[in-house]
């Protein structure tokens, strides 16, 4: 049945992942929800909630929030926008760059389908998968409603986990378009990933800065935010929707006409100069063989780090963005902490923590140190991702073929990983340093080290876990198992406190270890466990890599 | 007349589960010849051709490259070897001519002070014969264009052993002579080739001995002129006829 046409085979490549992306986000939305009573029990629970979720307007507007509905809309609205969207672009450009890229097209188009045909039947598969997310999201969201006695209904279910497709569906199109112009996959995934991220900080940007308020229009979460089904005071956007769907049809068509009008196989030309570098050599190589000493070329490790650096700019110019952004923004937000608190003894005890010099290291700490690592850690499962599809593809098996010995080339990898992720990280404490020097903000620079630079082995460790999987699951259940660890450890420091989840359960989080290095500094004994857990299975994915069959 | 043996394979048996392996496979191959091994499709051919380079470990038996076992001392081994694979698969970003100025960076390197692994005139040279273009991203090969830079990084090093698996697969006619000559010069350098291939022409044009492997088990070790049932019969009719009849025992035909 699922073989029948390229509507069908392609549902049938993202049916896993439709699946998991709406029961992985929804049981987050059910977690939430039935908990919600727990954290505003008595009247002073609810006006701390109101005041520190002022604060935190730049992440989400506050509307509601003591009501089950708009509390979790406050607490996982923007998650919910960002995280399917990250999956809708990594399945966009896979299906068909990607395709692309591996030949698959080609016998694809060799059956007496027009273009046009074969790439409306991907769209429509693409689009029926995103609606399967969001059904899915939204059965989960009305059934927790229920539970947790919240005001809305079935239908207002039902929109917020369509307004949640119809985002990812966004970025998917967007990815789609962006995949005509560049050859590589891991580049259109890279480049949207980093608009996603742009798309973020501008509608944050416009939340608390009046004045700037017309950049959220050029941001698609804006026009996502608008509708807030399980909030009556907002409900349902039409405007907002079709805002969306309007951007989503437009990149999606202009795509489509794109792919019938090039060559297969071929990237239309956009000039980008100063990223030529990353791109291999131009137009002029020699035709006949002369060494030209291009410094890639000369080991495994070089090469890789070459391989690494073309996506690396792209995650790194996001995580930059975003670190810069929120630090520039700390200033105004710590001003109205200690405004608020001059007139509460209550809200004074609340922002204590959060105004002064050590405040804004917490606050810092919060809204930067926390996403940062997660950002990082998903480039990380997108490199041991690529890890698998080259041993799958044969091209390790290349590698292998020369004189080289099996350990080397693990070691070699790691050792390309774990310098592209210093560099990503040390250029984010840059980038957080010259924004806070930029708006006057007084920063521990050692303790700032220790933040970006504890990122390196939270973010090894997840690539040592891929190393020890890839070549033995195919490369997409590799990229998904890490993926949704990630995003559970990352569940699990982000609200499991709030429900007082047990330590234990806390504890499997790998950024439970990275702790709070912006406040408490350099934390001994969690980054020796960390760095001590990475080593032990770098060490298992090299010995199981030495003695296994390649995969082919 | 040569009498070592570069490759020996001793009671090779590998398995994927249920799934049909190689059984109990056993040859040797002197220095200096070239040697055919043929077989249908899914008889096991690369099942061998990936344990002698190293990328499967062996159930049971081994694999010796000139006495060194290939899976234990596979660094060693793939000194002496140029390898070609059934099907390629290299960065696609790259050039030809990166692609192979990085695997002759990796021989080099694995020489260490020995000098270099791979003269750039001969790699030139060899790309001048295929016709090679060596600007193009390697993305934007045909098939045979990639055939050509795989035979090239195979040959460049001048390897004592050369392992090739269907090396004249996308080449056209005039390619398969040149590939043929280069075939030729390696055995007057007193160098090895194994080959696999389904070409019985070409297997029968170049090589003096030949190993059928079917149904994972080897059928026939010997002269390809041996299988001839009858003296009329022509050599294709009767090598169908071979690969259609199941044999007990491999025959061993000096």
């Amino acid at each position: 049945m699922w073989l029948r046409s390229v509507y069908l085979k392609t549902l049938r490549d993202h049916r896993v992942g439709a699946l998991a992306w709406g029961l992985g986000p929804g049981a987050l939305m059910v977690a939430v929800l039935t908990q919600f009573q727990q954290i505003v029990g008595d009247a002073h629970a609810r006006a701390a909630l109101v005041a520190v979720a002022e604060q935190f307007s730049w992440y989400e507007a506050p509307v509601g929030i003591l009501r089950p509905g708009g509390f979790a809309t406050f607490r996982l609205g923007p998650m919910l926008a960002i995280l399917p969207s990250v999956w809708a672009l990594l399945a966009a450009t896979r299906t068909m760059r990607g395709e692309e890229e591996r030949r698959m097209l080609d016998l694809v188009l060799a059956a007496p389908l027009s273009r046009a045909q074969v790439v409306m039947q991907k769209l429509a598969a693409l689009a029926t998968a995103l609606a399967v997310m969001g059904g899915v999201l939204g059965v989960l969201v009305w059934i927790a409603g229920r539970a947790a006695d919240a005001e809305y209904g079935a239908v207002e279910a039902l929109v917020f986990g369509l307004n949640v497709a119809l985002t990812a569906a966004t970025f998917g199109a967007i990815a789609l378009l962006v995949s005509q112009f560049v050859a590589e996959r891991s580049a259109a995934a890279g480049i949207t990933g980093a608009l996603l991220a742009l798309s973020f900080v501008l509608h944050s940007t416009a939340r608390i800065s009046p004045d700037l308020k017309w950049l959220a229009y050029l941001s698609p979460l804006y026009y996502a935010g608008l509708t807030k089904p399980l909030v009556p005071e907002v409900g349902i956007s039409p405007g907002g929707m079709a805002a969306l769907s309007a951007i989503t049809l437009l990149a999606a068509g202009a795509a489509a006409a794109l792919f019938t009008q090039r060559d297969l196989g071929a990237s239309l030309h956009l000039p980008l100069p100063a990223l030529t570098w990353l791109g291999g050599p131009g137009d002029h190589a020699p035709a006949a063989y002369a060494p030209r000493g291009d410094w890639s070329l000369r080991a495994i490790l070089l090469r890789d780090l070459r391989s690494i650096g073309r996506s690396a700019v792209w995650w790194a110019a996001g995580a930059v963005a975003y670190a810069a952004w929120m630090t520039a923004a700390a200033v105004t937000i710590q001003a109205n902490f200690t405004t608020m608190a001059r007139g509460s003894p209550l809200l004074s005890a609340i922002f204590s923590r959060l105004t002064g010099v050590e405040g804004t290291a917490v606050f810092l700490n919060m809204v930067v140190f926390s996403f940062v690592p997660l950002i990082i850690s998903a480039f990380s499962v997108s490199e041991a991702a690529r890890w698998a599809v080259d041993e799958e593809e044969g091209r390790t098996e290349m590698i292998l073929a020369a004189p080289v010995s099996r350990r080397h080339v693990v070691l070699a990898r790691f050792a390309a990983i774990g310098a592209v992720l210093t560099a990503i990280c040390a250029a984010v404490a840059v980038g957080v340093l010259g924004a806070g020097r930029a708006v006057g903000l007084e920063l521990n620079t050692a303790n700032l080290a220790a933040a970006a630079l504890g990122i390196v082995p939270v973010a090894l460790l997840v690539a040592c876990l891929g190393a020890l999987l890839s070549g033995w699951l195919r490369s997409a259940v590799v990229s998904s198992l890490l993926m949704v660890y990630v995003v559970v450890s990352f569940i699990l420091v982000f609200i499991g406190p709030i429900f007082h989840w047990p330590r234990a359960l806390i504890g499997l989080s790998i950024y439970e270890a990275y702790g709070s290095p912006l406040v408490d500094g350099w934390s001994w004994p969690g980054m020796s466990t960390l760095c001590g857990l990475a080593a032990l299975l770098l060490a298992a994915a090299t010995v199981r890599f030495a003695r296994k069959d390649l995969a082919r | 007349m040569p009498t070592a043996p570069i490759l020996e394979v001793q009671s090779l048996t590998k398995s994927y589960g249920r799934r049909r392996g190689v059984r109990d496979v056993s040859f040797a191959v002197t220095e200096g010849e070239a040697f055919g091994f043929l077989g249908p499709n899914g008889s096991g051919k690369t099942t061998t051709i990936r344990q002698v380079m190293g990328f499967l470990k062996p159930d049971s038996g081994r694999a010796l490259v000139a006495g060194l076992d290939c899976w234990r001392d596979s660094v060693a081994v793939k000194r002496l070897v140029g390898y070609l694979p059934g099907e390629m698969a290299l960065d696609p970003g790259l050039t030809g001519g990166q692609l192979l100025e990085y695997f002759a960076n990796l021989r080099d390197h694995a020489a260490g002070g020995r000098g270099r692994a791979v003269d750039p005139a001969y790699v030139a040279q060899l790309a001048e014969r295929f016709g090679l273009d060596l600007s193009r991203k390697f993305r934007q090969y045909s098939h045979g264009n990639k055939q050509k830079v795989g035979l090239v990084q195979a040959f460049m090093h001048r390897p004592r052993l050369l392992v090739l698996d269907e090396p004249t697969s996308g080449l056209d006619p005039l390619n398969q002579q040149e590939f043929a000559r280069l075939v030729r010069e390696t055995r007057a350098d007193g160098r090895t080739v194994f080959l696999s291939s389904h070409i019985l022409s070409e297997v029968e044009d170049l090589c003096d001995r030949v190993a059928i492997i079917r149904e994972g088990s080897l059928a026939h070790v010997g002269a390809l002129e041996a299988l001839r049932t009858s003296p009329d019969a022509s050599l294709e009719e009767s090598f169908l006829r071979f690969y259609a009849t199941p044999t007990a025992e491999p025959s061993h035909v000096a």
